[in-house]
C-alpha cells in the first residue's frame, strides 16, 4: 500500500548503514554536537548518553509514523517537540531511578536531548512519510551511529586522559590530561571528523564541502 | 533593618544601636542559625550609635550572617548586596565557565553562525534578549507553579513550550512593531530553539534551587558569553577562510580545532573571583 | 484555529498523564536506591557488622519572630531547644510514623508538632546518622556540604564517639574530571581519615606535592580499614599534618578541607546538646 504517508521504503540494512557512516550525526551532518564533546570523557558517560538518545530516537520515530495520519500539519513542530519532550522526561526519571551514579554526571545532557536537531529531522523527514517499521529502523540507524559517535570519542579521550577503558586502568599514569578537559574534546572531534573526511576522500567520494548549519 | 557590614577578616561594623554587652550578642551564619559564633569583643565605633564586632572565627562575605541582641528585638542580616551576586553570577557564566567553550553548550547553531561577523553578533544580540527573557519566564513558572505543586518532573515539556512560544512571539511581535528588525534579525530566531543553552538555562536553575538574581544573572551571562564565543570565533573563521588548509580539514574539522584552542585560552579564567 | 488549540491541548494532557504515571513507578524505585546507597556507604564508613542498627536524626529550625528553636527528630521521640540549648519538649513518635515511615511523612509530623504561629517559619535543615552495635554508641555519620569550584560538594563525615574523624566520602559534585574530580580519589580523601578533633579544626591545606610514600599509604586504606591501616601507618599520619592539594585544584581541595572543618566542629557544638537524649 502506497500513499503519500506511506512511500516504499528502502532496505533495512541500508537504513542502518546511512545512520552509522554517510549521515553519521556526530561526524557527518555535525548535529547534536553539545553531547559529543560534554559527555564523552568517559566510555561510561558516553553509553550512557548515546543509550539514551538511541532509545529516545527510536521511540520518537515510531511515535511520529504512528501517528503521521492524525497529526494536523500546521502544528506539526510543537507535536514532535511534546513528543520527543515526553520520551527525554521518561528516559529522565528512569535512568535518574536505576543508574544515579552515571547519571549524576550526564543527567543535564539527558534532559536536553530535547534540544537535538537530528531528532526531530528525522521525524519529519521520514517518519512522516513511511511506515511503522521502516521509520523504526531509520531512528535505529540513526540512534546507532550517534551512539557509535559517543562510544569513540568516549575511547579515545578516556585512554589518552586518564588511561583507562570504562574505568579498568590500563596504565599507571595520566597520558594526556588535556584530552579529557573541554579544549580537548574539541580537538578530539575536529580529529575524527578529518579522519572521517579522509576515509571518504579514500572511497572516491567528494568531501561534504561547507557546512551550512543546523536547521531547526 | 538598620545597616552592618563585614570590615576585615574577623571584625563586623553594625549601625542602628549603642554597643551591647557581650553576652547579650547572638551572631549566627544563615546556613547554620543554631550554631553561635564566637564573639570575643564588642566596642564602640566611630559614629555614635554603632558598634564593632570582633569574631574568632573568619567572616566571609560571601555568606549570610544573622545577629540578633539577646532580650531585644533589634535584628541585622548581613549578606551579599544583590548587585555583588548578579555581577558575580554574571562574569562566572559569560567566562568562568562560558556556556560554549567550557560547558559546550550551544554548539550546533555555534558552528554554523560564526562564519561572518555580522551574523554572529546578529545572533548574539538576538540570543542575549530572548535568552534573557526566557529565563525570566521559565523562572516565574519553576517558583510558582512546579515547585509549590510538586510537578517537576514535567519541567522539560514546561520550559521548552515557553521557549517555543516566546519565540514565536517575538517572531510576530517584532513582524508588527519594526519590519526592518525583522527583516534583519529574524531568521535567528527560529535557530534559538534548537539551541542547548536556552534550554540549560532553566533546567540549572532548577536544579540549583537560583534566587531571582541568580536565575537572572545565569541568563544574562550565558547570552553575553554565547555572543562573545560568536564573534571571536567568527573573527578566526573569516582568517581561516583565505588559509591554505589541508582538504580533509577544511570546514567542520578545522573550525572544532580552532575552538579547541579558543577553549584553551578560556581555561585562563578559571580560579577568578569576585567578592 | 479552533482545532489546532484542541490538538495541542490533547496531546499535552496525554503527555502529561504518561509522564505522572512513569513519575509515580520511577520516583519510590529512586528514594529507595538513594537510602541503600546511603546505608551501604554508612555500614562501610563505621566499619558496622551485619547485625549494627543505623538511625537518621533529622534536624529542624523554627524561627517564631526573632526567637530561634532547633528541633531534632530521633528514631523514637522529637526534641525541642531553644536558642540557647535548653531541652523545651521532648515528644514520642506515635508507633505508626516509627518504622518505615518516608522522610516526607516524618517532616509533616514534626512540623504539626511545631505548633506554628502565623509569622513562624519552619525549616528542615539536616540530618545526621548514629551507628549502634547492640546498644553501644559505634560513631556518627554527618552530611556536609561545600562550595566548590563548579557547584556544591557533598560528603559524609564518619566521626567515632570523641568526635575524631574516621574518614570522608564525597557524595555528589561537579568538578572537572583529571582535576576537582580527584576529590574521589584514596589519594585525596583518606589524608582525613584518623585524625583527631583537635588536627581537624587546625588543619591547613598545604600545595606542596604527596610524597610517593605517604600516596602509597593512603592508597591501602580500603584494603586496611581504619584500625589496620593507623596500625601500620600511623606514623606517617602523623608526618603529614597538612591536607595536600590536589595538583591543580587547589580550589576544590580547601572547599573539601573547609567544609570537613566547618562540618565537624557544628557537630560537636550540637551533639554536645542532644546527646544526653538521644
Amino acid at each position: 500500500m502506497s500513499d503519500a504517508l506511506t512511500r516504499p521504503a528502502p532496505p533495512v540494512s541500508e537504513l542502518v548503514m546511512r545512520g552509522l557512516f554517510d549521515e553519521n550525526p556526530v561526524f557527518r551532518l555535525a548535529l547534536s554536537l553539545c553531547p559529543a564533546v560534554a559527555v564523552t570523557t568517559s566510555v561510561k558517560n558516553g553509553l550512557m548518553l548515546g543509550v539514551a538518545v538511541f532509545v529516545v530516537q527510536v521511540l520518537s520515530s515510531v511515535s511520529a509514523s504512528l501517528l503521521r495520519r492524525v497529526i494536523i500539519p500546521k502544528i506539526r513542530v510543537p507535536l514532535f517537540v511534546i513528543i520527543i519532550a515526553m520520551w527525554v522526561s521518561v528516559m529522565d526519571m528512569v535512568l535518574a531511578a536505576f543508574y544515579p551514579v552515571v547519571y549524576a554526571q550526564v543527567g543535564l545532557y539527558v534532559k536536553l536531548i530535547v534540544a537535538f536537531a537530528i531528532i526531530i529531522s528525522r521525524m519529519e523527514l521520514f517518519s512522516m512519510k513511511h511506515a511503522v517499521l521502516p521509520s523504526f529502523w531509520d531512528g535505529f540507524g540513526m540512534g546507532l551511529g550517534f551512539l557509535l559517535a559517543m562510544l569513540l570519542t568516549g575511547a579515545f579521550r578516556e585512554l589518552l586522559g586518564s588511561g583507562s577503558i570504562f574505568g579498568y586502568a590500563l596504565v599507571e599514569f595520566r597520558p594526556l590530561l588535556l584530552v579529557i578537559l573541554p579544549a580537548g574534546g574539541f580537538f578530539t572531534i575536529g580529529l575524527i571528523m578529518a579522519l572521517f573526511n579522509w576515509v571518504d576522500l579514500r572511497r572516491g567520494h567528494k568531501l561534504p564541502g561547507e557546512y551550512k548549519g543546523c536547521h531547526g | 533593618m538598620a545597616d552592618a557590614r563585614i570590615l576585615s577578616a574577623n571584625e563586623l561594623l553594625v549601625e542602628g544601636a549603642a554597643a551591647p554587652p557581650l553576652e547579650a550578642v547572638r551572631l549566627v551564619r544563615a546556613d547554620d542559625a543554631d550554631i553561635l559564633l564566637d564573639v570575643t569583643g564588642v566596642r564602640a565605633g566611630s559614629e555614635p550609635g554603632s558598634f564593632i564586632l570582633t569574631t574568632l572565627d573568619t567572616l566571609s562575605t560571601q555568606d549570610h550572617y544573622l545577629l540578633t541582641l539577646a532580650g531585644s528585638d533589634l535584628a541585622w542580616s548581613v549578606a551579599p548586596s544583590a548587585l555583588a551576586v548578579l555581577v558575580s553570577v554574571v562574569i562566572g557564566s559569560a567566562l568562568i565557565n562560558n556556556f560554549v567553550f567550557t560547558r559546550y553548550l550551544g554548539l550546533c547553531v555555534f558552528f554554523g553562525v560564526s562564519r561572518k561577523k555580522e551574523t554572529a553578533i546578529g545572533m548574539g544580540v538576538t540570543f542575549t534578549v530572548v535568552g534573557l527573557l526566557s529565563g525570566l519566564l521559565t523562572w516565574l513558572l519553576n517558583e510558582f507553579a512546579l515547585k509549590p505543586l510538586h510537578i517537576g518532573f514535567l519541567e522539560i515539556i514546561a520550559f521548552i513550550g515557553i521557549v517555543a512560544c516566546l519565540v514565536q512571539g517575538t517572531d510576530l511581535v517584532m513582524k508588527k512593531v519594526n519590519k526592518v528588525l525583522h527583516a534583519k534579525f529574524g531568521i535567528y530566531l527560529v535557530l534559538i530553539t534548537t539551541n542547548c543553552i536556552i534550554l540549560a538555562v532553566p533546567l540549572l536553575n532548577a536544579t540549583n534551587d537560583a534566587t531571582f538574581v541568580e536565575g537572572i544573572g545565569l541568563a544574562l551571562g550565558s547570552g553575553l558569553g554565547f555572543a562573545l564565543a560568536l564573534f571571536l570565533m567568527s573573527c578566526a573563521r573569516e582568517r581561516v577562510e583565505l588559509a591554505p588548509v589541508p582538504p580533509v580539514f577544511r570546514g567542520l574539522p578545522i573550525s572544532f580545532i580552532i575552538a579547541g584552542l579558543f577553549a584553551m585560552a578560556f581555561l585562563g579564567f578559571s580560579g577568578l573571583s569576585f567578592m | 484555529m479552533l482545532r489546532i488549540a484542541f490538538g495541542l491541548t490533547v496531546v499535552c494532557l496525554v503527555a502529561s498523564l504518561i509522564l505522572g504515571g512513569i513519575y509515580a513507578w520511577t520516583e519510590p524505585a529512586k528514594l529507595r536506591n538513594v537510602a541503600e546507597r546511603e546505608q551501604r556507604l554508612i555500614g562501610e564508613l563505621l566499619e558496622l557488622s551485619p547485625t549494627a542498627r543505623v538511625e537518621e536524626v533529622r534536624r529542624y529550625l523554627v524561627w517564631r519572630g526573632n526567637r530561634l528553636e532547633a528541633l531534632y527528630l530521633t528514631a523514637g521521640a522529637l526534641l525541642r531547644f531553644d536558642g540557647s540549648g535548653a531541652l523545651l519538649e521532648r515528644t514520642e513518635l506515635p508507633a505508626a510514623l516509627a518504622g518505615s515511615a518516608s522522610a516526607d511523612e516524618r517532616d509533616a509530623w514534626v512540623q504539626q508538632q511545631a505548633r506554628l504561629a502565623a509569622d513562624d517559619t519552619f525549616r528542615q535543615v539536616g540530618r545526621f546518622f548514629a551507628g549502634y552495635e547492640g546498644a553501644r554508641s559505634a560513631g556518627y555519620v554527618i552530611e556536609g556540604k561545600s562550595a566548590g569550584y563548579k557547584t556544591w560538594i557533598r560528603f559524609f563525615l564518619a566521626i567515632d564517639a570523641d568526635y575524631g574523624l574516621r574518614g570522608i566520602e564525597i557524595i555528589e559534585h561537579e568538578e572537572d574530571p583529571g582535576l576537582g574530580a580527584e576529590i574521589t580519589e584514596p589519594y585525596f580523601k583518606h589524608q582525613f581519615a584518623g585524625r583527631s578533633f583537635d588536627a581537624i579544626r587546625t588543619i591547613e591545606v598545604t600545595k606542596d606535592p604527596l610524597p610517593a610514600a605517604w600516596r602509597a599509604a593512603l592508597e591501602e586504606f580500603a584494603d586496611l580499614g581504619l584500625g589496620g591501616w593507623l596500625a601500620r601507618h600511623a606514623d606517617q599520619l602523623a608526618a603529614h599534618p597538612e591536607i595536600h592539594a590536589i595538583t591543580g585544584a587547589t580550589i576544590s581541595s580547601v572547599a573539601v578541607t573547609d567544609g570537613v572543618k566547618r562540618a565537624l566542629r557544628n557537630f560537636r557544638k550540637r551533639m554536645q546538646l542532644v546527646e544526653a537524649h538521644l
